[in-house]
C-alpha cells in the first residue's frame, strides 16, 4: 500500500516537471536575435523585417501602430523574418515591434513607414468660412491634407500651391505642409463677387472651391419722394425710394436688407413703412393724407445707416361742399364735394360730423366716406335733441350748419 | 369501449380548443407588444455619454503652440471629449474585434484603416486589451471656421495585453506620441488622421522625496459601531473626536484610515466624500495625530479598462489631501497579494507600479506604502515604494525570523508593521480557546519585539465592533465572529486586558 503511494507521488511530480518544462521558453527562442534589415520603408512597397538568430515556430513579432497592435507569425520555419501584411505595409508612421516568444520580450524596437511616392489623384481640401464680407478685414481660410495614394498624410515640407481667380485676376500663393496640413488665409476682396480657389500639390490637385465676397455694412443713403400730385386727397400714393445703397467699397448691399421709413407729420411722429432692398434700392408706399399736412421723411437701416430727411407738402384737396338739412332734421347731407380741379372728390373721403349744444361742448360724433360726391348722416332722435350746430369738416375744410 | 373513446374525443377537443385559444391570445399579444415597441425617440437626436462612464484618462492641454483661430472653451470640452471617446472605441474595438461605435469617432477614410487592422486580427484571432491613461494634447491648429483641428498628443501612456487564441502573449506599457487631425462632422469631433511620430523621451520621474519615520506609534482606526465604515451617511465628527483624544492620550501617534473605492464614487469623487475626508484629518490634526490614509478599500476589479477610473479617483483623493499637515503618506492598497491569485499577480502590480508612478507626479511630497498582507509578499515592487509595510497575525515567535528575511530583501528602505493584532474572542467557533488576556500576552510579545527593532507599528484595532459586513471577510461566522474582537475596548467602550499593554509609554 504505501509503495503504491510512493509510486503514484513520484509519478505525479514527473507529470508536474514535465508539464513546467513544457512551458519555459529556454529551448525555444536561442541566443540573440537581432534586427537586419533596415527600418525606414516606404508605404505600399514590401516590408520584411529579418532577424538573425534561431528560427524557431514559437517567435511572434508584435507590432503596435497608430491604429491598434496585432502579432505576426514568422514567414517560414527556416528564417526569422515577418512579413508585414498590407494593412499595415500602407500605413505610414512609426511602429514600435518586439520580437516576443512565450511571455519574454526577445528583442524591440521600431520602424518608419514614409509616404508612398504617387499621390492620391484629388487633394483633400476644406475652405471656410464659406463667404465673408469685402471689408477689409475678412478673410477665410484654405486647408489642404495632401495625401499618398493610399491615404497617409504627406511628410512635413511638402509644397501646395494656392491659385485664387476674382474678377478675372489670378494670383498665386506656396505653403508647405507642416504637421500633416497645409493651409493659407485667403483675403477679403475689396469688391463682392466670386473668388475662385483651387489648390494642388505635386500631381495632386483639388476641385473647385469658391467664396462668396460679399458687400459689407451699408453706409448713408439718399432718399426721394415720388407723388402724382401734391393733394391731400387720402387717395394717391406717394413712393418713396432710397438710392442705392452700398457699403464703403461701392458694392451694392446684400438684397433683403430691411429699411425703414419713418414719417413726422406737424403733429409728431405719424406713419412708419417698410421695405427690402432689391439691387440696393428699398420702396415704400404711403397713401396722401385726407388733409394739407406737412410731412418730414427719414429713412435708416438698424443700427448700421440712416437717410438724408426729406419735406413733403400736402396741398388741401377740398375746395367747398354744400350742406342740406332734411325738412324733419333727420337727415344731413353734404354734396358737392369738389377737389382741387373742381371735379368731385373720389370715393372714400373721410367726412367727419360733429354736433354741438349752445355751449359749444360736442355732443355726439361720427363719421362717413364719400361716395360719387356725396356723403350724408341719419341722426337719431337723441343726437339732435339739444343741438344747436352741425359741425362738418372733409379734407381740411369745415363748414358749420344751425338746424 | 365506446364510451372510452367517446371521452378521449372530448378531452382531445377541450385539450385543443385551450390549446388554440392559448395560440390566438400569445398570438395577439406578440403582435400588440412588436407593435409598442421601437427604437427610442431620443436616439435620433445621436446623444452619447454613456461611453464616458469607463474611460477617464488625464488630459492636459497644450494651447500655447496654437494656430489659426483661437479655441473657444466650449469647443475645447467638446473636442476633449469626442477625442476621449475615440480612444476608448478605438481600445473597446480592439478588445471585441468588434466596429461598434467607431462610425460615430473615426471619420469615413479612418475608419477603414481601423477595420483593416480589426480584420488582420480577426483572421489571426488576436485581441487586444489596452488603455491610455494619460494623454498630453498640443493643440496645433484649429481652422478659421472652426471645423478642422490638428493636434499633438505627446506622450500617451498606455497599457496594453495582447492575446493570441484567448491566451496572452505580452503586455506591457506603451508610450507613443501621434499627430492627429479631427474634422467637427454633424456635432462630432471624429480623427481624421493618426499618425504615430516619434516620443521625446520623457523627462526623469520626480526625484526620491524626503521624509522621517520617526518610529510612530499607530493604529487602525474605524469608530465604534462603524467597522470598515467611517464615512458616508454615518460619518460621526464628534465620535472620531472622542476616539482620536482618546488615543492621543494613550501614546499613539498616528492612525491609518481606509478609503473606500466605490463608496467614495470611484472615478467622480464627491466633494461631500473629500469633506469628511478633510475633516477626519482635521480632527487628526487637532490630536497631533499623522494619517496614513490608505487608498482603494474593498476594490478588486484591477482590468486593464478600468484603470484609467481608478487613476482619476486617487488622483481626486490626494489632490484633495495632498498638503494637509496631518498627512503622513498614502498607502496605495490594502494587501493587494490577497487579489494575485483571482486577478493575476502581472496585473496587480502592473496596476500598482503604474499607479505609485502616478502618485508621485500628482504629490511628490508624501512617502509612498502598499499594505502587503505577509513580511513574505512585501518584498513585492519594493522599489516603487519610500517605506515596505507588512501584516502580521501570526505566531509572535516565527515573527523575529521572517522579519529578518525581509529585513535583508528590504535593503535599506524602512519598514513599517502597518497591521497586528489578535482577536479575544472567546466562544463557540474557537471552542472558547480565546480570552482578552491571551489577546494580551500576544501583544505584549509583539510590542517588546516592536520596541527593541524601533519598528513603526500600527495595532489592529481600538475598538471591538458587534457586527462586521460581509464584505470584510465573508459570510461565514466563526470569522466574522473572531473578527470582531481585534479591538483594545470592547463594545461598550471599557478598556480591555490589552488596553493597559499598548498604551504604556
Amino acid at each position: 500500500m504505501i509503495n503504491r503511494c510512493w509510486h503514484s507521488i513520484v509519478l505525479l511530480c514527473f507529470l508536474l516537471a514535465c508539464g513546467e518544462s513544457k512551458v519555459t521558453t529556454e529551448d525555444i527562442a536561442e541566443g540573440p536575435y537581432a534586427l537586419q534589415t533596415e527600418v525606414t520603408f516606404i508605404a505600399g512597397a514590401p516590408i520584411t523585417l529579418e532577424f538573425s538568430g534561431t528560427p524557431s515556430d514559437q517567435l511572434v513579432l508584435l507590432v503596435d501602430n497608430a491604429w491598434g497592435s496585432t502579432l505576426l507569425a514568422p514567414d517560414d520555419s527556416k528564417s526569422v523574418s515577418f512579413s508585414l501584411p498590407a494593412a499595415l505595409a500602407q500605413k505610414a508612421g512609426l511602429s514600435n515591434w518586439y520580437l516576443v516568444a512565450g511571455q519574454t520580450v526577445l528583442d524591440s524596437g521600431e520602424y518608419t513607414i514614409l509616404p508612398a511616392k504617387p499621390p492620391m489623384p484629388t487633394l483633400e481640401t476644406y475652405i471656410g468660412p464659406p463667404s465673408i464680407f469685402a471689408n477689409g478685414l475678412d478673410q477665410s481660410m484654405l486647408v489642404a491634407l495632401p495625401q499618398d495614394q493610399y491615404g497617409n498624410a504627406l511628410q512635413d515640407s511638402t509644397p501646395v500651391r494656392i491659385r485664387t481667380l476674382f474678377r478675372n485676376q489670378q494670383e498665386e500663393t506656396r505653403v508647405n505642409v507642416n504637421r500633416l496640413i497645409a493651409y493659407d488665409y485667403i483675403a477679403t476682396r475689396p469688391q463682392a463677387g466670386e473668388l475662385f480657389i483651387a489648390a494642388s500639390a505635386d500631381t495632386q490637385v483639388s476641385k473647385e472651391l469658391t467664396v462668396r465676397v460679399l458687400a459689407s455694412l451699408p453706409t448713408d443713403f439718399e432718399i426721394e419722394a415720388i407723388r402724382e400730385h401734391t393733394y391731400a386727397d387720402g387717395n394717391q400714393i406717394v413712393t418713396l425710394r432710397t438710392s442705392p445703397i452700398q457699403d464703403s467699397n461701392g458694392n451694392s448691399i446684400a438684397d433683403g436688407t430691411l429699411v425703414n421709413f419713418q414719417v413726422k407729420n406737424i403733429l409728431g411722429p405719424a406713419l412708419h413703412a417698410q421695405g427690402q432692398t432689391v439691387n440696393g434700392v428699398a420702396r415704400a408706399n404711403l397713401l396722401h393724407p385726407q388733409q394739407a399736412d406737412t410731412w418730414e421723411v427719414s429713412a435708416y437701416i438698424s443700427g448700421l445707416a440712416k437717410s438724408n430727411s426729406i419735406g413733403l407738402e400736402f396741398e388741401p384737396a377740398v375746395a367747398d361742399f354744400s350742406l342740406l338739412l332734411s325738412g324733419d332734421g333727420r337727415e344731413l347731407q353734404i354734396t358737392s364735394i369738389q377737389s382741387y380741379m373742381e371735379q368731385l372728390i373720389p370715393d372714400g373721403l373721410t367726412v367727419s360730423l360733429t354736433i354741438l349744444d349752445a355751449m359749444g361742448k360736442p355732443l355726439y360724433t361720427d363719421q362717413s366716406r364719400t361716395f360719387a360726391g356725396k356723403a350724408s348722416f341719419d341722426l337719431t332722435l337723441e343726437s339732435i335733441e339739444d343741438a344747436s350746430v352741425y359741425r362738418i369738416s372733409v379734407g381740411g375744410v369745415t363748414k358749420e350748419i344751425i338746424p | 369501449m365506446i364510451s372510452r373513446s367517446k371521452n378521449l374525443y372530448r378531452a382531445l377537443l377541450l385539450t385543443s380548443f385551450l390549446l388554440v385559444n392559448g395560440a390566438i391570445i400569445y398570438g395577439i399579444a406578440a403582435g400588440w407588444s412588436f407593435l409598442n415597441t421601437g427604437a427610442d425617440r431620443s436616439t435620433m437626436l445621436h446623444l452619447s455619454g454613456t461611453l464616458e462612464e469607463s474611460y477617464f484618462p488625464e488630459v492636459n492641454w497644450d494651447l500655447d503652440q496654437q494656430e489659426g483661430r483661437p479655441m473657444e472653451l466650449q469647443t475645447l470640452g467638446e473636442l476633449e471629449q469626442d477625442y476621449r471617446n475615440a480612444w476608448y472605441v478605438r481600445s473597446l474595438g480592439l478588445l471585441n474585434n468588434d466596429r461598434f461605435g467607431l462610425d460615430d469617432y473615426f471619420t469615413t477614410d479612418a475608419r477603414e484603416k481601423l477595420f483593416q487592422q480589426l480584420d488582420l486580427n480577426i483572421a489571426a484571432q488576436i485581441t487586444v486589451k489596452s488603455t491610455t491613461l494619460q494623454h498630453n494634447p498640443q493643440l496645433d491648429f484649429y481652422s478659421l471656421d472652426g471645423k478642422l483641428v490638428v493636434l499633438t498628443d505627446h506622450n500617451v501612456q498606455g497599457y496594453r495585453q495582447i492575446f493570441r487564441d484567448g491566451s496572452s502573449i505580452h503586455e506591457g506599457r506603451t508610450q507613443e506620441s501621434f499627430r492627429v487631425i479631427l474634422l467637427l462632422e454633424d456635432g462630432f469631433w471624429r480623427i481624421r488622421q493618426l499618425v504615430k511620430i516619434p516620443h521625446e523621451s520623457h523627462p526623469d520621474p520626480t526625484p526620491s522625496r524626503e521624509f522621517s519615520l520617526e518610529s510612530n506609534k499607530g493604529i487602525n482606526y474605524y469608530p465604534k459601531g462603524q467597522p470598515w465604515g467611517l464615512f458616508g451617511e454615518d460619518f460621526d465628527p464628534i465620535r472620531i473626536e472622542t476616539d482620536f483624544r482618546t488615543l492621543a492620550e494613550a501614546g499613539f501617534n498616528s492612525v491609518r484610515i481606509f478609503v473606500p473605492y466605490e463608496d467614495f464614487g470611484n472615478a467622480q469623487v464627491p466633494e461631500v466624500a473629500l469633506g469628511q475626508l478633510r475633516e477626519v484629518l482635521e480632527l487628526a490634526q487637532n490630536q497631533q495625530l499623522q494619517v496614513l490614509v490608505t487608498l482603494f478599500d474593498f476594490y478588486g476589479n484591477y482590468d486593464i479598462l478600468d484603470w484609467t477610473r481608478t487613476y482619476r479617483h486617487a488622483q481626486t483623493v490626494v489632490n484633495a489631501l495632498k498638503d494637509h499637515p496631518a498627512l503622513l503618506g498614502w498607502d496605495l492598497k490594502n494587501e493587494p497579494d490577497l487579489d494575485f491569485e483571482s486577478r493575476g499577480k502581472d496585473n496587480v502590480l502592473n496596476w500598482l507600479r503604474l499607479l505609485s508612478e502616478n502618485m508621485r507626479t500628482w504629490d511628490p511630497n508624501h512617502p509612498l506604502t502598499i499594505g502587503w498582507s505577509s513580511p513574505e509578499a512585501a518584498i513585492h515592487l519594493k522599489e516603487e515604494v519610500d517605506f515596505i509595510s507588512f501584516h502580521y497575525y501570526g505566531e509572535p515567535e516565527d515573527l523575529e525570523a521572517r522579519y529578518r528575511d525581509l529585513r535583508k530583501a528590504a535593503g535599506n528602505k524602512p519598514l513599517v508593521l502597518e497591521e497586528f493584532g489578535k482577536s479575544s474572542y472567546s466562544g463557540f467557533w474557537n471552542v472558547f480557546s480565546g480570552s482578552e488576556e491571551k489577546q494580551a500576552a500576544y501583544l505584549e510579545e509583539l510590542q517588546s519585539f516592536i520596541k527593541e527593532e524601533e519598528l513603526s507599528s500600527y495595532l489592529w484595532t481600538l475598538h471591538d465592533f458587534d457586527q462586521v459586513p460581509n464584505r470584510v471577510v465573508g459570510r461565514l461566522p466563526w470569522r466574522k465572529a473572531y473578527q470582531r474582537h481585534f479591538g483594545i475596548l470592547d463594545t461598550e467602550g471599557n478598556p480591555k486586558a490589552a488596553f493597559e499593554i499598548v498604551t504604556e509609554k
